[in-house]
């Protein structure tokens, strides 16, 4: 075993052709994730044709970086700009564009890279780790179990919405959920609230939605208010490599945190059936609960941007286990890859870890060496990116706006979305313009379709006595803990976030 | 340019026409040099990665190669089950230079005219079709099923599906009503879910293309017990299985759907000679070693059929007869799982607000009928809660599940 591990390591680090493919894989994979609405999947469904001469570990090596380091750079508009290119990016812009406008940019990225990449480490060690006991750790998640796991997401929303803001918190969130509602009804096959449009029937997009209550509000508030992002002027003062590596360092101050939310998210991707923005705003909301100081987040708490970002990279590792060793692949993003793997002569499935160990090691430690070379690189070019928060708005806000509409158009090449868009821009400004929040919304959004689809296949499969499943006890137990936990601190007004400021 | 070269460029024009109409009708020659230079869009109805797009991507690539001087661009419309994809194939301009693929489950839709689609398959320019994709009954390995007759006689499992009016569902439904198999449907497993489920031991089986769970089976999760299409000999075929009348037909209507998978087809009328090209170049492609060698690594089989061939397969699976036809109608209709019981009300009390009577397995059910939903029929006239007596013969239709709640109560 140790054997196996080492040599891959080694043989890894010392194949020329590997590493430069690695370096190839990880600079794809960041101009993936910058921009907004290409995901992963449609990145290694159009790099297929390139693998299909390759050897299989150079193919595997090269599609799973390029998948894996997508999220280290997904955060770097949602920090910026305000401009999350998909779900769990935008649980990062939540702390992370506040502490852009207060010229602290520098130290968002550094913090939210290292965490991106010590999410991504960590993960693949819960990957090497879980191995033996992948089997019955996975197939105790069942819909019953998705179902209380969403709902606790869901109870986030009121953590999440203290203070004078519960109210509003759960306005919102309810909102999400009822707009996660759209669409064609699988238990019934009724179409909701979608009549004839067609685009409608999948539900909403969450691209479009994310985009357009984070994204456009933020642009039409730089626009009016004029400037530039970040509010404090003298950018050659606070913009140093100092300020990216007081954020780096930052990780290691909240190595507690960073560990906590890596586990939980590598745990949640390992499961089939969640989804990835599950674990960044589940990570999220753990942050929030736990923080000694609730009331800074949304304000620009560094602790915001590490949780979801640790967790949006450790996902990957974890929900690669189930894809590897069961041939059923947790994601759709996993899904393609696992295609992919099959072109290359990969044959996923329990045999792997007899068969083809080596394989196994090389993909893990793949997994550790492109996120810490997507880290490295990154970091260095931190600096230059940052300064961009500090170019007067009225240069920056219509090329955002593009990049935006581009996001909303791309993902599903359907240019009703771009109504939706509009649509939803302006109740995105108008919660952004009254001091609503707006995370509420898509947790509802993301979690109330899983909450939904979950319960309805409990239901069928085991009537109303699937809550009495031990582990869904636990979750049940989880759930009453976290409501309790916000009504105790809404009691205490002092402790709890002041009115706006989440999510501005 | 005076008046006389004018007219002598005109004639000539005129003549040179003629002369191409009468030397080529229709010829794949002329077809062929209309795609030089230019761009052929190729829409897969959903999005990147899987079965359709794999396939997709490889069929316009090698087309391509086998019609020079064009360039064939893939785009990704997914959503509503390949229907917004196959509408905008329909829709497009019928110049040879839109061509498309989505599921052939679609037959389904089009045999009872959902809500939605906006094309008619018997109308389409059918290119070709790159693979078959029988269906099995997959059970999973842990359960004690291991036959289709061990199916038959076993208590009631759960089998998955996706959502309702989805092609999985409404072959597991039809299978289950018309075969009368001890299934229960349980809806809303996606992608590769259903797999997961049979791991987890929540879910017994599931009707699904072959070509998907090869690898699952291989893996030792679980076990075919009936195929139905395909020539494959390790699983016995569903029709030997089965006598009745009815069943044969819509056992047939799910072959004949699962015979034309991965098509190729562009919207109504393009020029014949176009339209030529095409099915030329497409099986130039089929035939291409490249395409095969690359179709195989991707574990896809190619069992390609072209052109007139698969229209004529499209228009036979839409001629069923009007039994299959209300069978798919009310399959695709339910809402609610309702059973229908007939006999004398046991007990009626509360005013009518509690009856008990014998339910479809015979046992004493007691049920709460609605004030508001629950229809009340009696002698012919509508009728109360107040009305109903024990004693009085009646055919109540109830939900299955839930609260039990009767749905209709019809009395004599």
């Amino acid at each position: 075993m140790m054997d196996t591990m080492f040599s891959s390591l080694f043989t890894l680090l010392s194949t020329g052709h590997l590493m430069f493919l690695m370096c190839v894989g990880v600079l794809i994979g960041i101009f993936v994730g910058i921009t907004p609405g290409i995901g992963g999947r449609l990145s290694i469904a159009l790099a297929i044709p390139f693998v299909f001469g390759m050897d299989m570990v150079a193919g595997a090596v090269l599609l799973l970086v390029m998948h894996a380091v997508n999220g280290t750079s997904g955060q770097i508009s949602s920090i910026m700009f305000g401009v999350p290119g998909d779900g769990d990016d935008a649980a990062t812009t939540i702390d992370g564009y506040p502490m852009a406008k207060k010229g602290e940019a520098g130290r968002a990225l550094g913090a939210s890279m290292t965490a991106s990449g010590v999410g991504g480490i960590i993960g693949a060690g819960v990957f090497a780790v879980m191995i033996p006991v992948l089997e019955p750790v996975v197939l105790s998640f069942s819909p019953a179990e998705f179902f209380l796991l969403a709902l606790l997401g869901i109870t986030f929303i009121a953590v999440l919405a203290g203070g004078k803001d519960f109210l509003k918190g759960i306005i919102v969130g309810f909102y999400g959920m009822m707009l996660a509602t759209i669409g064609m009804d699988p238990s019934t096959g009724t179409s909701r609230y979608a009549g004839n449009f067609l685009f409608l029937w999948d539900g909403l997009s969450l691209v479009t939605a994310v985009l357009a209550l984070f994204a456009v509000p933020e642009m039409i508030a730089l626009a009016v208010k004029g400037g530039s992002i970040a509010a404090v002027g003298d950018s050659k003062v606070r913009f140093t490599y100092r300020q990216i590596f007081d954020g780096v360092m930052e990780v290691p101050r909240n190595w507690w945190l960073a560990l906590r939310t890596s586990i939980i998210g590598a745990l949640i991707g390992m499961i089939p059936g969640l989804g990835g923005s599950a674990a960044a705003w589940i990570c999220y909301g753990h942050a929030v609960q736990t923080s000694k100081t609730p009331e800074m987040f949304g304000k620009g708490a560094v602790q915001g941007v590490i949780a979801p970002e640790t967790a949006s990279n450790a996902k990957e590792g974890g929900s690669l286990l189930p894809t590897l060793f069961f041939g059923i692949p947790g994601s759709s993003g996993m899904a393609v890859l696992m295609g992919a793997f099959l072109i290359l002569g990969i044959q996923p499935g329990p045999t792997l870890i007899t068969n083809n160990m080596s394989l196994v090691w090389t993909l893990i430690w793949a997994l550790v060496v492109g996120n810490v070379i997507a880290v490295c690189f990154l970091l260095f070019v931190a600096r230059w990116v940052a300064l961009l928060t500090f170019v007067k708005g009225n240069l920056i806000v219509p090329f955002i706006l593009v990049m935006t509409v581009f996001g909303a158009y791309i993902n599903e090449s359907q240019w009703e979305n771009l109504v939706i868009l509009v649509i939803l821009s302006a109740i995105g400004y108008g919660l952004l313009r009254f001091g609503w929040p707006r995370a509420p919304f898509v947790i509802g959004l993301v979690l109330g379709h899983i909450a939904e689809e979950s319960l309805n296949k409990a239901l069928a499969l085991w009537g109303m006595s699937f809550f009495t499943r031990p582990l869904s006890m636990v979750l049940i137990g989880l759930i009453v803990l976290t409501i309790g936990y916000a009504i105790y601190k809404n009691r205490k007004p002092t402790n709890a976030p002041s009115e706006a400021s989440l999510y501005e | 340019m005076d008046k006389m070269t004018s007219h002598a460029v005109l004639g000539f024009g005129l003549a040179a026409a003629a002369l191409a109409g009468l030397a080529a009708p229709a010829s794949a020659q002329s077809g062929k040099d209309f795609f030089k230079g230019k761009t052929v869009t190729y829409i897969v109805s959903t999005a990147a990665g899987g079965g359709y797009d794999f396939y997709g991507r490889l069929v316009a690539e090698a087309m391509q190669k086998h019609l020079p001087g064009s360039t064939f661009v893939v785009r990704n419309m997914p959503g509503a089950g390949h229907i917004i994809g196959t509408n905008a194939i329909y829709a497009s301009r019928a110049d040879g230079l839109t061509l498309g693929t989505f599921n052939t489950g679609l037959i389904y839709n089009q045999l009872v005219g959902l809500d939605g689609i906006r094309f008619d398959l018997t109308k389409m320019s059918w290119i070709g079709k790159a693979a078959s994709d029988p269906r099995v009954f997959v059970i999973s390995q842990s359960s004690p099923i291991k036959t289709f007759e061990d199916l038959r006689k076993s208590p009631q499992v759960n089998f998955a599906a996706s959502g309702i009016g989805s092609a999985s569902y409404v072959e597991t439904k039809m299978l289950a009503d018309a075969l009368n198999l001890p299934i229960k449907i349980i809806n809303g497993y996606n992608g590769t879910e259903d797999m997961m489920a049979m791991r987890r031991n929540e879910i017994v089986g599931i009707i699904g293309s072959r070509s998907s769970f090869d690898d699952f089976k291989q893996n030792g999760y679980g076990r075919y017990i009936a195929q139905i299409g395909g020539d494959d000999k390790d699983v016995p075929q569903l029709t030997s299985m089965i006598t009745d009348p009815d069943g044969k037909a819509l056992v047939a209507l799910i072959q004949s759907q699962g015979d034309i998978a991965r098509v190729t087809a562009g919207p109504p009328n393009i020029p014949a000679d176009r339209l030529a090209a095409l099915v030329a170049a497409y099986k130039g492609a089929m035939e291409d070693k490249d395409l095969q060698a690359r179709a195989e690594k991707g574990g896809r089989p190619v069992e390609p059929a072209y052109g007139e061939d698969v229209a004529k397969m499209v228009k036979a699976a839409l001629i069923q007869p009007p039994k299959t036809i209300s069978l798919l109608k009310e399959t695709l209709d339910v809402k609610v799982p309702v059973a229908k019981a007939t006999g004398p009300l046991l007990e009626v009390a509360d005013k009518g607000r509690k009856i008990t009577f014998a339910a479809t397995d015979g046992k004493k059910l007691t049920v709460e009928p609605s004030g508001s939903r629950t229809k009340i029929m009696i002698a012919g006239k509508e009728g109360k809660r107040d009305d109903l007596k024990a004693g009085l013969n009646c055919e109540i239709t109830y939900k299955t599940d839930g609260d039990m709640e009767p749905t209709n109560i019809n009395c004599k």
